[in-house]
């Protein structure tokens, strides 16, 4: 079963049950601190205090995936210059 | 009189062979609806507005129609409903959410405009998980009308996130309905609830008056009681549109003329590595099927590329950008599931490299997908692992997991590279498993090739009765 995207019913990703207790906060590399400390300072108080400990799960997540994009290789210059957003004319 | 179940639980096709033989008329057939609407709704959690006033004026030019012997083609005369994230002028569009529950946009979304013109009648915004789940949903109760209930067993949920849609077409409260996917929406609950659910492929149809979760992932699609019902509706909803520069202008035609030769269809590789013991056991009974018509390619594997993490990070940084505002706001505190409170932040802190690298893996593998199905109409998977979740119970403890050796991992089961790159899918009861709920199997086409896989699929059901099945309604 594929990690649940937004929008998507699978089963969540990290196993956080609604109104459960936060578990113990996985571990995040530097990066992934300054990414956590920007969502905090993003969200400002319309997070509560504990609801911070229950999205952590979800920026090591985040972070994972990231890691899985970036470790794949893909051909570079030898991709289609175009496609990749649309047209930015507006005209396809 | 009084129209019963047996006229309720027909096709589209059916019910307008009723119409034009004078066994009942649109207003008749659209009251029936209506009531049942408001009767069973509730007990489904399906139903957000009833739009009685408008259906029956829409029924009412209906009629007056076919006696002038002005007919609009297949849906004329023909109820539907809408999940809520469609605008349709003089109703709410609460998007499924209480910090939306009077937002009124009087406008027609394109879709509902064209089944207008086709002749439907409107006869409800239906159920769904509120902002169609982009807030991180992780169990059923999330939306302010409370969970969607399956009607093979209300204990179980209906899916997400048109959980309304699926509910409302499995108990026949509407002969079809209009949902969307941007992963999973639609393959979920034609699964849970056993009807008929058709992906269309990114930009068949234009998603002018909808609400906004991933620009380059939403897709409008019918969820029905056959796969010929939601080829005709496509056939209504399809092409180009001003209001929607993603809409192609290719036509979609049903019925397609026949093609030569058996459908091509690949068998995804270990495709029931994984899956429920029952949900194996009716893709092998449904592969018995397909091999009867169609000549099944074993073995046929998916581009080796991260589309789940591709498509996470692509709907993440969409989400947060389409609701930007309301997560400043703080409004999402009054979401209804309490992780939707908070969840959606997380898409704020995708990098843009992240973002524009999901895009290049999604070219990738578009174009490794392209060379992959060249000879085939499509391949054919399991649509879910599992059965349909129960309500009351976060969705990762819904059923014990089944260990998957990394090499066997069949890939594409829960549709990532297929949303991720616009692929049509027609999602088609096929059993049932666990707890007596729905199976189900998917149909994943090439771009645009939604004519052939709805032909396998339309053949597939010729051939079993499962899209004939009734869950049992009696109080």
């Amino acid at each position: 079963v594929p990690a649940p995207p937004a929008g998507a019913p699978a089963p969540a990703a990290s196993p956080v049950p609604a109104a459960s207790p936060a578990p113990a906060a996985p571990a995040l590399d530097a990066a992934g601190e300054a990414r956590m400390a920007l969502l905090v300072a993003l969200a400002g108080d319309t997070i509560k205090p504990d609801e911070l400990a229950k999205l952590r799960p979800h920026v090591v997540e985040l972070v994972g995936m990231a890691a899985k994009l970036r470790s794949t290789k893909l051909p570079g210059s030898a991709e289609p210059h175009g496609g990749l957003i649309g047209n930015p004319s507006g005209v396809p | 009189m009084t129209l019963g179940d047996d006229v309720l639980f027909s096709t589209v096709v059916e019910l307008g062979r009723g119409l034009r033989a004078g066994a009942f008329g649109p207003v008749e057939l659209a009251q029936a609806y209506l009531d049942r609407l408001e009767s069973l709704g509730p007990r489904f959690g399906a139903v957000i507005s009833i739009t009685r006033e408008r259906a029956l004026a829409e029924a009412k030019q209906a009629a007056t129609e076919l006696k002038a012997g002005k007919d609009r083609g297949p849906l004329h005369g023909i109820p539907y409903g809408v999940k809520d994230l469609l605008a349709a002028r003089g109703t709410k569009t609460t998007w499924g959410a209480a910090p939306f529950r009077d937002q009124v946009i009087d406008e027609d979304s394109t879709v509902v405009a064209r089944l207008r013109d086709a002749g439907a009648v409107l006869c409800a915004k239906l159920a769904m998980v509120e902002l169609a789940g982009s807030m991180g949903y992780e169990q059923a109760d999330a939306s302010f009308t409370g969970p969607g209930r399956t009607p093979w067993n209300p204990a179980y949920w209906s899916g997400g996130s048109s959980s309304g849609p699926g509910a409302a077409v499995a108990a026949a409260l509407v002969p079809f309905a209009i949902a969307s996917e941007t992963w999973g929406s639609i393959f979920f609950p034609s699964t849970a609830c056993g009807v008929t659910g058709l992906r269309p492929t990114y930009g068949r149809v234009s998603r002018a008056g909808a609400m906004a979760l991933s620009w380059t992932m939403d897709k409008l699609g019918p969820m029905g009681r056959s796969a010929e019902d939601c080829a005709l509706v496509l056939a209504a909803i399809a092409g180009a549109d001003p209001r929607d520069p993603t809409a192609a202008a290719r036509r979609f035609r049903w019925p397609e003329k026949r093609r030569a030769g058996k459908p091509r269809l690949g068998v995804l590789r270990n495709a029931t590595v994984g899956v429920q013991p029952e949900v194996a056991e009716r893709f092998t009974a449904a592969l018995a099927v397909l091999g009867q018509f169609a000549t099944l390619v074993p073995d046929f594997t998916l581009p080796d590329l991260p589309c789940d993490a591709a498509a996470t990070i692509v709907i993440q940084a969409e989400a947060a950008s389409a609701f930007e505002d309301f997560l400043a706001s703080g409004r999402a505190r009054e979401l209804a599931a309490p992780e939707d409170r908070f969840g959606g932040h997380v898409g704020r802190v995708v990098l843009a490299t992240e973002y524009i690298k999901a895009l290049r893996v999604r070219g990738a593998a578009a174009r490794a997908f392209a060379d992959a199905s060249r000879d085939l109409d499509g391949y054919v998977a399991p649509t879910l692992d599992t059965v349909t979740y129960p309500i009351g119970k976060p969705f990762e403890e819904a059923w014990p997991k089944i260990e998957t050796p990394p090499d066997q991992k069949p890939g594409d089961i829960g549709g990532g590279l297929a949303n991720l790159v616009g692929l049509p899918g027609v999602f088609v009861p096929d059993g049932f498993g666990r707890e007596g709920l729905p199976t189900s199997l998917a149909f994943t086409g090439r771009p645009f090739g939604e004519a052939a896989i709805l032909d396998a699929a339309r053949e597939y059901q010729a051939r079993t009765d499962w899209h004939r099945k009734r869950p049992p309604l009696s109080a």
